[in-house]
């Protein structure tokens, strides 16, 4: 379980995320949704101890990530999946990250077959497709068999067998009881693969909802959440004539 | 702790630019000592044999004033490839705590550094005795001892290289520094002819380093007899240098989101 309290980003002047309080729980597959600039990523970091809340909590199952001893044991995360060190082959780079936590490295033959990537394993990280990249930090995730997982546009450059396989990776993911965090800007995809939502707009708590009671009234996911962010957007283009 | 090492030591050797970073530190050496011996090999005719010897152990410390900055790149590079690339996310989620982050790296450096600088020293001295011929002189225990230094130099050196790369995050800037504090800054102080710049150039990293090596810029423009410490105490300053910028380096680290 994911504990967020009262926290707060703030960048100079600039909120990006305003006093959120959300527990993210397991056994179910929560989606992260909100406009681009909503606070999402930030939220991610903070929870992983990466970014510094100005105040507030982020706490797994009671504690910090940076209290943690052998983190990737209980939380996997994946932010960027092309945050990798072009240079390195794709195993070493699971084998280093296996070897900071004290991970057999059994596990990442393991998880490269399970991910799809053992036909690449020595092709150097720089090398490998957007999609392909996804499956490695998919993988990175996967390694610790941690029982919360945060995943930031994982079917991003995905081909559509890809979006499949990760919408029955995270189902199963969930329904092994683990705590699942997925955002997405995919809202067709969000409402075959989530069961919760969480959709923030300016830093905001906007909804924490069930999928059946978010839709409910509107035709579609989509729908439902333009109606509720309509207020929120920041960044938009003008239509063209 | 052990295993963030172990973490770091796969991590160093599993990237091409560690290992061209050693080949630009040994091509380096080589092109300055090779031709420094075979033009001692070519005496003067005006001048005696022993005026004209070669001492080898000088050819090393010499060299190694550029052949440094390739010691330097690889040492800055395992923290701000990782900027570059945002992987340093991944590190760190990996160990979150930044100070052991951080140990680990100057670890896996440090070990690396003390090697190479031995190594590079002895690369340096051969290849001078072996192209001076009849005007090489090969002192084992000399070389040796310089071999010793160097590697102390090269240990101080990095340790200054990763807090100016956990401090400055790109690779660019925190080379640029390192050049200019090692290398650059007390030169242009001394040219400079004023008196406040010289007192000023005596305090800096490059100095105080090849006041150590035996190879004082001071000496080199004429100004060693002002400087107010001897070689160990040029190593001693130096050392100085490194564990400030490295604690400045560790706040940067610990206190910025990454």
């Amino acid at each position: 379980m994911i504990t967020v309290d009262h926290l707060t980003k703030r960048y100079g002047a600039t909120t990006a995320v305003d006093d959120l309080t959300v527990q993210i729980e397991p056994g179910r597959v929560t989606g992260f949704l909100g406009p681009n600039g909503a606070g999402k990523s930030t939220t991610m970091r903070m929870i992983l101890g990466l970014d510094r809340p100005t105040s507030g909590t982020a706490t797994i199952d009671g504690r910090p990530y940076v209290s943690l001893r052998r983190p990737l044991r209980e939380v996997g995360a994946l932010l960027d999946a092309r945050a990798v060190h072009p240079g390195r082959r794709v195993r070493t780079h699971l084998v280093a990250m296996a070897r900071s936590n004290s991970i057999p490295v059994d596990r990442v033959d393991e998880v490269l077959e399970r991910v799809g990537l053992t036909g690449v394993a020595r092709r150097r990280a720089g090398n490998l497709s957007l999609g392909m990249s996804q499956r490695l930090g998919i993988a990175g995730v996967l390694l610790g068999d941690p029982r919360v997982m945060l995943f930031d546009e994982p079917v991003n450059g995905l081909d559509p067998d890809g979006v499949m396989w990760i919408r029955t990776l995270l189902r199963s993911l969930a329904a092994e009881g683990r705590t699942v965090l997925v955002s997405s800007h995919l809202m067709s995809e969000m409402q075959q693969t989530a069961d919760h939502l969480v959709v923030l707009g300016r830093g905001r708590l906007l909804a924490d909802a069930s999928m059946a009671s978010f839709v409910a009234g509107h035709s579609s996911l989509e729908e439902a959440y333009f109606r509720l962010t309509a207020g929120s957007v920041e960044y938009t283009g003008t239509e063209v004539a | 702790m052990l295993a963030t090492i172990a973490s770091e030591w796969t991590k160093l050797w599993s990237v091409r630019s560690t290992w061209w970073c050693l080949i630009g530190a040994a091509a380096l050496m080589a092109l300055y000592s090779v031709p420094l011996g075979f033009d001692a090999a070519e005496p003067n005719p005006d001048l005696s044999h022993a005026d004209q010897l070669l001492h080898v152990e000088e050819v090393a410390t010499a060299g190694l004033l550029f052949t440094q900055f390739a010691l330097i790149a690889l040492a800055l590079l395992t923290v701000t490839s990782e900027y570059a690339s945002g992987s340093m996310r991944t590190t760190l989620q990996c160990e979150p705590r930044r100070g052991r982050v951080l140990v680990a790296k100057l670890v896996v450096v440090e070990v690396v550094a003390l090697v190479a600088g031995a190594l590079l020293a002895l690369l340096g001295a051969g290849l001078g005795y072996l192209t001076a011929g009849d005007y090489g002189v090969f002192d084992v225990s000399s070389v040796a001892t310089v071999a010793g230094k160097v590697s102390v130099y090269m240990g101080v050196v990095v340790a200054l290289a990763i807090g100016l790369a956990v401090g400055l995050r790109s690779t660019a800037g925190a080379l640029v520094v390192a050049f200019l504090a090692l290398f650059l800054l007390p030169m242009v102080l001394m040219m400079s002819g004023m008196d406040l710049m010289t007192d000023v150039s005596y305090y800096l990293p490059g100095t105080a380093g090849t006041e150590y090596l035996g190879i004082g810029i001071a000496t080199l423009f004429g100004l060693s007899d002002g400087l107010p410490y001897d070689a160990d105490g040029g190593l001693g300053l130096l050392a100085g240098w490194s564990v400030v910028t490295l604690l400045a380096g560790y706040l940067v680290f610990r206190r910025r989101d990454a």
